[in-house]
């Protein structure tokens, strides 16, 4: 008999948001973070904008010493895992799991320390460069401040990292293996010769004098999506848990979804999207007329929107157009690893306050993105049912559904 | 006009792994075991090897080596 698995805190870190309170409230106003790029100087390339968090400072959780040997992807990962934690009112324990997702690691300190080989020389690379830009450094760290000593992992399907952790920490919980769990995702990728990298890819929106309305998913015209970064983690709980301490839960998941596109590198493909929700839904045991919102992976590409509009068609039949649709990306860029995390904390915000935020920057209809979008503005709605989807490079789906307690 | 046209099949064969005898002035990408990736790779190795920018509205007409000589020649002269 699966156990029921609920989600009981949620913290997020984004360009609109230290912390889910300050998320929340530009999310459902429709405000977007996205600004010219400040790391460097990014005037030579073909877009200068994106979704970076300015106002942080890492020493009001991690000490001088600490930070300089953690990647801003560590230091995004502990504070939406420290809020998660305080959210929840949990003392993880050893038993307690940690699964962390992100699909990239440290790389800005991958890409300072290559420019040190190769600019001063040999001596001037870092003995740290390995340990503080390993994939699991984020988990490492999370697992030493909090004390979790059990069950682990660190996962990298690209976009969809951050929700294939959520759904492996539930799975880990329906199937008895613990009682609570920490998930989520990070990543920070801001930094010049990767953000040089995504530009090459040429899928990054050129408006660079609007950048607040740069992303436009769904919309016709649309011309890229618009790199963020951040984090977002949960506390996902077992019923007996729940119960044992008297505590409240956001949400609860019935189901989770991962499969593969098995076609290209980086093209999405319907069909792997299809079984993806088509599994998740399965798993949840309900009808799927009884889903009323679906966050979506929404990136702004041209490609992306029309799969994942073809992929709710395909799936919910003449019932698609009746169903709430977002994407957040406009509002705090594409934020990778993170991205699947960070929209499951909103969806999650959604059932608990009974608001969608706005897909902002619709602008005009896409004949081939025909579904009802959430365009521009929230939507006060009581939500009972939804379903959060990330999809990433390499073909990798998520799904999950969840459910309003 | 040669000298263009030997150095972007070089690119093409070298990006596709493919050998240049094997590519012919009409050869498309896609017939030369190409997608969407490896033109942008193609495109990106032309830029870097003319020192010429290729705006991303032209990327969907390289689709040939007839187009990819025709679009380093314009942007040579432009």
């Amino acid at each position: 008999m699966p156990h029921r698995v609920f989600v009981s805190g949620l913290g997020v870190i984004t360009a609109i948001g230290n912390n889910k309170e300050t998320f929340w409230k530009s999310a459902t106003k429709g405000i977007s973070g996205i600004k010219r790029i400040t790391t460097f100087d990014p005037s030579h390339l073909r877009t200068q904008i994106a979704g970076e968090i300015n106002d942080f400072d890492p020493l009001l959780l991690i000490d001088k010493r600490e930070l300089k040997e953690m990647d801003r992807v560590s230091q995004l990962g502990i504070f939406a895992a420290h809020e998660a934690i305080n959210d929840a009112s949990i003392k993880p324990h050893e038993d307690t799991a940690l699964i962390v997702g992100t699909g990239l690691g440290g790389i800005i300190t991958d890409d300072e320390q290559h420019k040190n080989f190769h600019t001063k020389g040999w001596r001037f690379v870092s003995p740290l460069t390995i340990p503080m830009s390993m994939y699991n450094a984020t988990e490492c760290y999370i697992s030493k401040r909090f004390g979790i000593k059990g069950h682990g992992f660190t996962i990298t399907t690209a976009c969809a990292s951050g929700l294939n952790a959520i759904g492996e920490g539930f799975r880990l919980i329906r199937d008895g293996y613990v009682d609570i769990a920490l998930c989520g995702g990070t990543d920070a990728t801001i930094s010049e010769a990767i953000f040089t990298a995504w530009c090459a890819m040429r899928i990054l929106s050129k408006r660079n004098d609007t950048p607040q309305t740069s992303c436009r998913p769904f919309s016709k015209d649309r011309d890229g999506m618009v790199l963020g970064e951040g984090a977002g983690f949960v506390v996902l709980e077992s019923e007996h848990s729940l119960k044992k301490r008297d505590a409240k839960a956001y949400a609860e998941i019935l189901g989770y979804a991962s499969t593969h596109d098995a076609t290209h590198l980086t093209a999405p493909d319907s069909k792997g999207q299809i079984r993806a929700m088509q599994k998740a839904l399965e798993m949840s045991g309900i009808d799927k007329n009884d889903i009323q919102y679906i966050n979506s992976h929404g990136t702004g590409t041209v490609l992306n929107d029309k799969v994942e509009t073809e992929t709710i068609k395909q799936v919910f039949g003449q019932k698609a157009y009746e169903i709430n649709i977002n994407a957040i990306k406009p509002l705090i860029g594409h934020t990778l690893g993170a991205s699947g995390a960070i929209a499951f904390v909103s969806t999650c915000l959604t059932l608990k306050d009974g608001v969608i935020p706005p897909t902002i920057n619709y602008t005009e209809l896409d004949p081939e993105c025909d579904l009802n979008y959430t365009p521009n503005t929230a939507l006060h709605k009581d939500i009972n049912v939804a379903m959060c989807n990330a999809f990433g490079f390499g073909g990798n789906n998520a799904v999950i559904v969840v459910k309003k307690v | 006009m040669d000298d263009i046209l030997d150095r972007v099949k070089r690119i093409v064969a070298d990006e596709l792994e493919v050998d240049v005898s094997e590519i012919s002035d009409d050869s498309s990408i896609s017939e030369l075991g190409g997608d969407s990736l490896k033109a942008l790779s193609i495109i990106s190795a032309l830029e870097a090897e003319f020192d010429i920018t290729i705006p991303d509205e032209e990327i969907s007409h390289i689709n040939s080596i007839k187009t990819t000589v025709e679009a380093v020649e314009r942007h040579l002269r432009g």
